[in-house]
């Protein structure tokens, strides 16, 4: 770098990003409406709204599945889907979207062969991987013989393998019992800190949110845009029923409420 | 006692071996009332069964019978599969197609094997021919529906991942379509063999279809049933012994699969 003076390159920066769909009618209406974010390298950033705000769409967008019509999204400093963009994106989608018919290895090693990493190195990385996620003993079990809890571990554990410049995840816990979903929650943690990778999460739920991010942005459904951003500047590791975290999620709230009644109606407490 | 009946009745094997044994022991007693030349008891079929193999050509025959039934089953499956997959992602192809496979399988089966006799007289291509047409209609909608039914989300699971298109049709397209694969194979092939009989009847001078022809001309049930049974006892070790292994080794996955 040049001197050091240079600000390190941020995992995922969205500027100004807006997307329009047309409905049955031809009508032209926006999902994503003049949308910035920014994660920084090793940042864990939540984006927190009610259901059907788009936040989805956001995630699929940045992960290059879905076209939009203005704004720039960089993964890396480099605009995606642009030549010579290598950025590696791993998701966790809100079901496990594994293939069934291939053991919990095989379908870490699927993810790796799209990558350019050598394929001598990919059982060693799949092993890896399983060790830091707790499923050792289960490689070569097919995801229909593991619970809803593991077979989102397995998951997580594809889209670290590929070694990410991000990982976008879209409510990976909503699908869970409440006591599984509060111990990956908390062993993510782990996991993040461990990787040191970077991460865009996005939930409904305002305790998660609290609970897991550097920085919360706030989306509302109408319009469909982020109206603010919140720093948790609450030290690690934290307690979930600490007093502290519970006052900034009424505090959270609140800013809901005060946006608009009906976003505030989808944020589950 | 009544564990070892809760065994008998829990084991598959037992129970099928049973019934066999039941449904010939019907046989046998109500055989017992006719000439062997009207209603043959089952040993007595056996007995003939054995004979048509060491003394006549049966093997021959079935051989002739087996050999028309791949050509023409490989014919239409392979025929079938790609008009499926086409006319399930191409709206276009999909009309185009869909309507001639209506019209496929409106066709009466027994049309095409006379008319191939008309065309082609004796030939192989009494049988290849029907058998084809009559099961790519078939396997064609079977497959069309399947390919409709593709889980998308997870071929934008691989996108995402950045798979190339040939590893997501290997890894994520093709095993989606093994479930109606598997069971189209099946439902066409012993379609196939209800057919290639039919034309081994009309037009054909060998295979299991001209015996029982040549027996009923004869007026000869015996021999008739003792046919009938050869072709039974082929189709059911293909059942068991082809279709079911391959089901154990494609779905073994399957939490569930018990076949």
């Amino acid at each position: 770098m040049n001197g050091g003076k240079e600000k390190m390159t941020a995992a995922i920066e969205v500027k100004n990003l807006t997307k329009t769909f047309k409905n049955m009618e031809g009508k032209t209406f926006k999902v994503l409406d003049n949308i910035s974010l920014k994660v920084e390298k090793e940042e864990f950033v939540s984006v927190l709204g009610p259901s059907g705000c788009g936040k989805s769409t956001l995630l699929n967008t940045i992960s290059g599945l879905e076209p939009f019509d203005s704004g720039v999204i960089l993964v890396n400093g480099k605009p995606v889907g642009s030549n010579g963009n290598e950025a590696r994106i791993g998701y966790v989608f809100q079901n496990p979207r594994l293939l069934n018919w291939m053991t919990v290895e095989k379908n870490i090693t699927y993810a790796l062969s799209g990558t350019d990493i050598p394929k001598e190195q990919w059982k060693g990385i799949a092993q890896d991987v399983i060790k830091i996620v707790g499923l050792r003993g289960v490689e070569n079990s097919y995801p229909l013989q593991l619970s809803g809890g593991m077979q989102q571990r397995v998951s997580i554990a594809r889209a670290l393998a590929i070694k990410p410049d991000i990982i976008l995840m879209d409510e990976p816990f909503s699908h869970l019992d409440e006591i599984t979903a509060e111990k990956l929650r908390e062993e993510l943690l782990d996991m993040w800190q461990k990787t040191k990778v970077s991460i865009l999460f996005v939930t409904h739920d305002m305790s998660e949110a609290v609970f897991l991010s550097d920085k919360i942005y706030m989306m509302s459904a109408k319009p469909t845009t982020i109206f603010m951003e919140y720093r948790v500047k609450m030290k690690r590791p934290r307690n979930k029923l600490d007093g502290s975290l519970l006052k900034i999620e009424k505090k959270l709230m609140e800013k809901f409420q005060k946006k608009c009644a009906f976003s505030a109606e989808g944020i589950a407490v | 006692m009544s564990k070892v009946l809760e065994k008998f009745t829990n084991n598959r094997l037992a129970v099928e071996i049973f019934s066999i044994a039941v449904l010939i022991l019907a046989w046998w007693v109500i055989s017992l009332n006719f000439t062997p030349r009207i209603l043959p008891g089952p040993l007595f079929v056996f007995n003939l069964i054995i004979q048509d193999f060491t003394e006549g050509n049966a093997a021959y025959h079935l051989g002739r019978t087996l050999i028309r039934l791949l050509v023409g089953f490989f014919a239409g499956f392979g025929i079938g599969t790609g008009l499926g997959v086409l006319t399930g992602i191409k709206r276009f192809w999909g009309n185009f197609f869909g309507i001639i496979v209506t019209i496929g399988l409106a066709f009466p089966s027994l049309v095409w094997a006379v008319l191939t006799v008309c065309w082609f007289g004796v030939s192989e291509m009494v049988a290849y021919i029907p058998i084809t047409l009559i099961i790519f209609p078939i396997v064609t909608v079977n497959i069309r529906e399947g390919t409709k039914a593709v889980d998308k989300s997870l071929v934008d699971m691989a996108k995402v991942f950045r798979i190339k298109k040939l590893g997501i049709i290997r890894r994520v397209y093709i095993p989606m379509l093994m479930p109606y694969l598997m069971g189209t194979m099946r439902f066409a092939f012993s379609t196939a063999w209800k057919i290639v009989t039919v034309t081994e009847i009309f037009g054909l001078t060998s295979g299991v279809g001209y015996m029982l022809a040549y027996w009923y001309h004869e007026l000869y049930a015996a021999q008739v049933f003792a046919w009938a049974i050869i072709f039974v006892i082929v189709v059911i070790f293909i059942e068991k012994f082809i279709f079911v292994q391959i089901d154990k080794k494609v779905f073994k996955w399957r939490p569930e699969a018990k076949l």
